[in-house]
C-alpha cells in the first residue's frame, strides 16, 4: 500500500480530516496502515540533499564516538544506562543512516526511526552542553521528525496536532472568535473584583501585545484572567491581537515544517499590524522557543529576530517585580518549601535563569526556596518536552522518563513546583499522579496574584 | 419563570437529590431540561484521552464512548425522565466548573440546579492553579441562579409555598432580592425576610451585652422595612424577622419553623478581594445542613 487513508503523506488540511483522524480511537488504524504505507526514497534523499545544511552534516562526521555525552541524557539515565539510549548513538542509528544509505530505507526502518525521534529524544539539546564538539542531538533530531513527517512517519496524535494549526493556527480547535469571546468572558467574570479591568482587543501602538496558548483558552481561561489582572494591576499599556494570538506550534515537535512557518506568520502579521512595543508570551517553553527562537528563520527574517522585541512571561514578570509595577506583601511570600523547574526551552536554549530567580527572591520567604541539582542550564528535561506528553504510543516510556523528574524533586524536599511553562507542568502533574509524592506544583500568575499588594485605587469598593 | 433548566450531573449518588427536585420542576413548570454531563479533564498536554470523573480511569473520548455515556445516563435516570416534557443530554470535556459556566453563558438557562460536589474532588486531576471545589466556582461566577441540593430531606419538593430569603445587606443580596420577589409574585407564596446578626462568640467576635444586642436588632429592622416593603407590591403574604446566632444556624432554623420550600441567598460578598477566596462559608453550611434546597445568586 504506498498510501493509507488516515496514515500517509499529506498533511491535514480541512476541519473534516481533522475529525475524520480524530474519530480513530487511539490512531488504531492510523497505526496499523502505518504498517504498510511506502517509503518514498526519492523525495527523501532530495529532501536532504536540499535542507540537510552542513552543520548537521559536519556534526555527524565529526562525532567521535566518545561517549562524553552519554550521562548528559536523561533518558540514557533513566533506561538503566541502556547503550541505544546514548545520544550519539540515537541519531546516528537514525539520520546517520538514512543519509549513509541515501534515503534507501524500508518502512520498517521508518517506524523504528519514529519510536526513537519521538520516545527516546525530547529535543531537550542537554547533550550538547556536554560533546567536546558540541554536536547538538536535539537538533538533528528535530530535523529528522521533518523527514519523518514528510513520509507519513509521526505519531498520531502530532499529526492531529500539526492539523489543528493549519486548520485553525492553533493547537486546538478553537477559533479566533472562540478566542476574544473567552477573553472577554473570563474577564467579565473578575471585572467586580478588580475595578476597571479591561479585555483590550486589537489596539494599535499598545506596549505591549500579549499571545497565549490556546489550551488556556480552552480548557482554563483563569489563565487569562490572571494575565489580565495582573498587566492591569501593573499598570500596562497592553492588547491581544484577535488573529495571531496563539504562540505555541504543535508543528514543530511534529517536524512540520510548513505548518510550523504558517503558524509564525500569524503572530508576526500581528505584530506588523498592530505594532505594539514588545511582545510578551505567556508562561509556555516551547511556545517562546518556536515563535521567538526559531521562528524568525522558519520565515526567513534575515536578522533572526521576530519583528517586534519578544520575551517570555518570567522577563516581563521579573522586570515589573524589579521595577516597583508589581509590589509583593511580604507577609504573604510563599513559607512553604518551593523548588523552580528551568524549562530547557527559554532557560538553557535562551538563556533566561536569571529572570525566574528575581522573581524567586521576590515571591519566596527568605530560606525556602531550594535549587533543583543540577539547575538553571543544567536542569533536566521535565520528561514530557518535545511532544512525548502528548503521544498516547509512548506513555509508558513517558512515564519511566517522569522518574528522573520526580526524584530531582524528592531531594528538594519541596512541596510546592514552580512550573512557569505548560509542558514543564503538565509533566509535573503527571508524575504526582502517576507516582504520587506528594507536591502542589503551579504556574507563576496565580501564585503571584495572592500576594499581591493591590494599590488603593484597584481595589474594590465595599 | 423556569423555561430552561440545565442540570449539571455526574449521573452519580452525588447529584441524586439534585437530580430529583431538577426533574420535579420540570414537572411543575413545564421546563425543558438539559442534562449537562462533564465527561472529564483533558489529560496530559494535548492528547485525546481523558479522565472520566466517575471511574477515573483514562479513556479514549470517541463517538462511541459519548454514545455510550448518554445511554447510561438515561438508564440511570429512566424512572425521573418521563417528568419532563422535553430533554436533551450533553456531555462535554473540561474542568467541570468552566464547561458549567461556558453553557450557562452559552445558552443562557433560567435555573442551574446542581448537587453536591461529586465525589472524585480533591484528586490531583482536578487540580488547577488555586483550589476551590465546583461547586464554589460555579457560584461565584454564574449569570443565573443556582438551586443546590445537598441532603435527602431537601428534595422532596412539591411546589413552593414558602420562600426564605436571608440577606447580609450586600449588594448581591440586593440582587438576590429582586429575584425573591419576582419568584413570589409569579408563583404566589409567601415570603420570609430574614437576617441573622452575627453574635457567635468566638475569643475574636466583639461581646455585645443583651441590651446592645435587641437594641441592634430594632434598628436592623426599622431599616429592613426601609430597604425591602416598598419594593414588595403584589406580595401580600411576607414576614420579617431578625434573629441573632451564628448566622447559618440561624437561617436553616428559621426555614424549618416557616416550613420553607427554598432558601434563596446571595453569595457572602464580604470577601470580595481574592479570586481564590473560598464561597462564603456561611452559604456553605447552609447549603450543607438546610432541609429544603437553596438558591444561590451572585449577580
Ligand atoms: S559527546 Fe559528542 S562526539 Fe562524543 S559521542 Fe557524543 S555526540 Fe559524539
Ligand atoms: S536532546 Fe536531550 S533527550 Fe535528546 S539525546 Fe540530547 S540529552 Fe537526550
Amino acid at each position: 500500500m504506498p498510501e493509507g487513508t488516515l496514515c500517509n503523506k499529506k498533511p491535514i488540511d480541512s476541519a473534516e480530516a481533522l475529525n475524520t483522524l480524530l474519530s480513530d480511537t487511539s490512531g488504531e488504524v492510523y497505526y496499523r496502515e502505518m504498517k504498510s504505507i511506502e517509503v518514498d526514497t526519492k523525495l527523501l534523499w532530495k529532501t536532504i540533499q536540499n535542507t540537510c545544511k552542513s552543520r548537521i552534516r559536519t556534526w555527524l562526521e565529526i562525532c567521535a564516538h566518545c561517549g562524553m555525552c552519554a550521562d548528559s541524557c536523561f533518558l540514557y539515565l533513566v533506561d538503566d544506562h541502556n547503550p541505544k539510549q546514548v545520544p550519539a548513538y540515537k541519531i546516528q542509528s537514525t539520520l546517520g543512516e538514512i543519509i549513509r544509505k541515501k534515503g534507501n530505507v524500508d518502512n520498517n526502518f521508518m517506524i523504528k526511526t519514529m519510536e526513537i525521534a519521538w520516545s527516546q529524544c525530547t529535543c531537550c539539546n542537554r547533550c550538547a552542553m556536554y560533546c567536546p564538539h558540541g554536536i547538538d542531538v536535539g537538533i538533528m533530531m528535530g530535523y529528522l521528525r521533518g523527514l519523518l513527517y514528510q513520509q507519513g512517519f509521526v505519531p498520531w496524535e502530532l499529526k492531529i496536532g500539526a492539523g489543528m494549526h493549519r486548520v485553525y493556527r492553533a493547537q486546538m480547535d478553537v477559533t479566533n472568535e472562540d478566542f476574544v469571546d473567552t477573553f472577554e468572558w473570563i474577564v467579565e467574570e473578575y471585572e467586580d473584583e478588580y475595578p476597571g479591568l479591561k479585555a483590550p482587543v486589537d489596539i494599535q501602538g499598545a506596549d505591549i501585545m500579549y499571545t497565549v496558548n490556546a489550551r488556556e483558552v480552552k480548557h482554563y481561561p483563569e489563565d487569562l484572567a490572571e494575565a489580565a489582572i495582573l498587566f492591569h494591576i501593573a499598570g500596562e499599556n497592553w492588547t491581544v491581537p484577535s488573529k495571531g494570538w496563539e504562540q505555541t506550534s504543535l508543528s514543530m515537535f511534529a517536524g512540520d515544517w510548513a505548518a510550523c512557518k504558517m503558524q509564525v506568520e500569524t503572530v508576526y502579521d500581528a505584530m506588523e499590524r498592530l505594532k505594539p512595543k514588545i511582545m510578551v508570551g505567556t508562561e509556555c517553553g516551547h511556545a517562546h522557543r518556536a515563535t521567538v527562537v526559531e521562528g524568525p528563520y522558519w520565515v526567513g527574517r534575515k536578522d533572526g529576530r521576530p519583528p517586534v522585541k519578544s520575551i517570555h512571561y518570567v522577563e516581563w514578570l521579573a522586570d515589573a517585580l524589579k521595577t516597583g509595577k508589581l509590589k509583593i506583601d511580604p507577609a504573604k511570600r510563599l513559607k512553604v518549601p518551593v523548588t523552580l523547574q528551568d524549562s530547557c526551552n527559554y532557560v538553557r536554549n535562551h538563556g533566561l535563569k536569571s529572570a525566574t530567580r528575581e522573581i524567586i527572591k521576590h515571591i519566596v520567604e527568605p530560606g525556602y526556596f531550594i535549587e533543583m541539582s543540577p539547575n538553571k542550564e543544567h536542569n533536566y528535561c521535565c520528561g514530557g518536552g518535545g511532544g512525548f506528553n502528548g503521544v498516547g504510543l509512548y506513555r509508558p516510556q513517558r512515564n519511566k522518563a517522569l522518574i528522573t523528574k520526580r526524584d530531582q524533586i524528592l531531594s528538594t524536599g519541596a512541596k510546592l513546583v514552580l512550573a512557569p511553562c505548560h509542558n514543564c507542568w503538565d509533566a509535573i502533574r503527571d508524575l504526582e499522579e502517576e507516582y504520587t509524592i506528594g507536591i502542589e506544583w503551579s504556574f507563576l500568575k496565580p501564585v503571584i496574584i495572592k500576594m499581591l499588594d493591590i494599590p488603593e485605587h484597584l481595589r474594590p469598593r465595599e | 419563570m423556569f423555561k430552561k433548566i440545565l442540570f449539571a450531573t455526574s449521573a452519580t449518588k452525588a447529584s441524586d437529590h439534585a437530580a430529583r427536585v431538577a426533574f420535579n420542576i420540570s414537572n411543575l413548570y413545564n421546563s425543558h431540561m438539559n442534562i449537562l454531563h462533564i465527561l472529564g479533564v483533558p489529560s496530559r498536554g494535548f492528547s485525546q484521552k481523558v479522565t472520566d470523573v466517575k471511574t477515573r480511569e483514562k479513556v479514549e473520548v470517541d463517538d462511541e464512548y459519548i454514545a455510550w455515556v448518554k445511554e447510561e445516563i438515561k438508564t440511570y435516570y429512566a424512572e425521573l425522565l418521563p417528568k419532563t416534557k422535553s430533554y436533551e443530554i450533553k456531555t462535554l470535556i473540561g474542568y467541570p466548573h468552566r464547561e458549567i459556566l461556558r453553557e450557562i453563558r452559552k445558552n443562557k438557562p433560567d435555573l442551574l440546579v446542581m448537587g453536591r460536589s461529586t465525589e472524585s474532588e480533591g484528586s490531583p486531576v482536578y487540580k488547577f492553579g488555586s483550589a476551590g471545589s465546583t461547586l464554589q466556582r460555579v457560584i461565584k461566577a454564574s449569570d443565573c441562579p443556582v438551586l443546590l441540593v445537598n441532603r435527602p430531606a431537601a428534595s422532596f419538593w412539591g411546589s413552593i409555598t414558602n420562600i426564605v430569603f436571608a440577606t447580609d445587606f450586600s449588594k448581591s443580596s440586593d440582587v438576590a432580592f429582586d429575584f425573591a420577589c419576582k419568584l413570589a409574585r409569579n408563583i404566589n407564596c409567601e415570603l420570609h425576610i430574614f437576617h441573622a446578626q452575627n453574635i457567635s462568640l468566638t475569643p475574636e467576635s466583639e461581646i455585645f451585652d443583651q441590651d446592645t444586642i435587641e437594641q441592634r436588632m430594632r434598628e436592623k429592622l426599622r431599616f429592613f422595612r426601609k430597604k425591602y416593603v416598598s419594593k414588595m407590591e403584589g406580595i401580600d403574604n411576607y414576614s420579617i424577622e431578625v434573629w441573632e446566632g451564628v448566622p447559618y444556624i440561624e437561617i436553616v432554623k428559621y426555614a424549618r419553623e416557616k416550613f420553607a420550600d427554598l432558601i434563596i441567598m446571595a453569595q457572602d460578598s464580604k470577601n470580595p478581594g481574592s479570586t481564590t477566596e473560598e464561597l462564603g462559608s456561611n452559604i456553605k453550611q447552609v447549603i450543607l445542613r438546610a432541609g429544603c434546597p437553596v438558591l444561590c445568586m451572585t449577580k
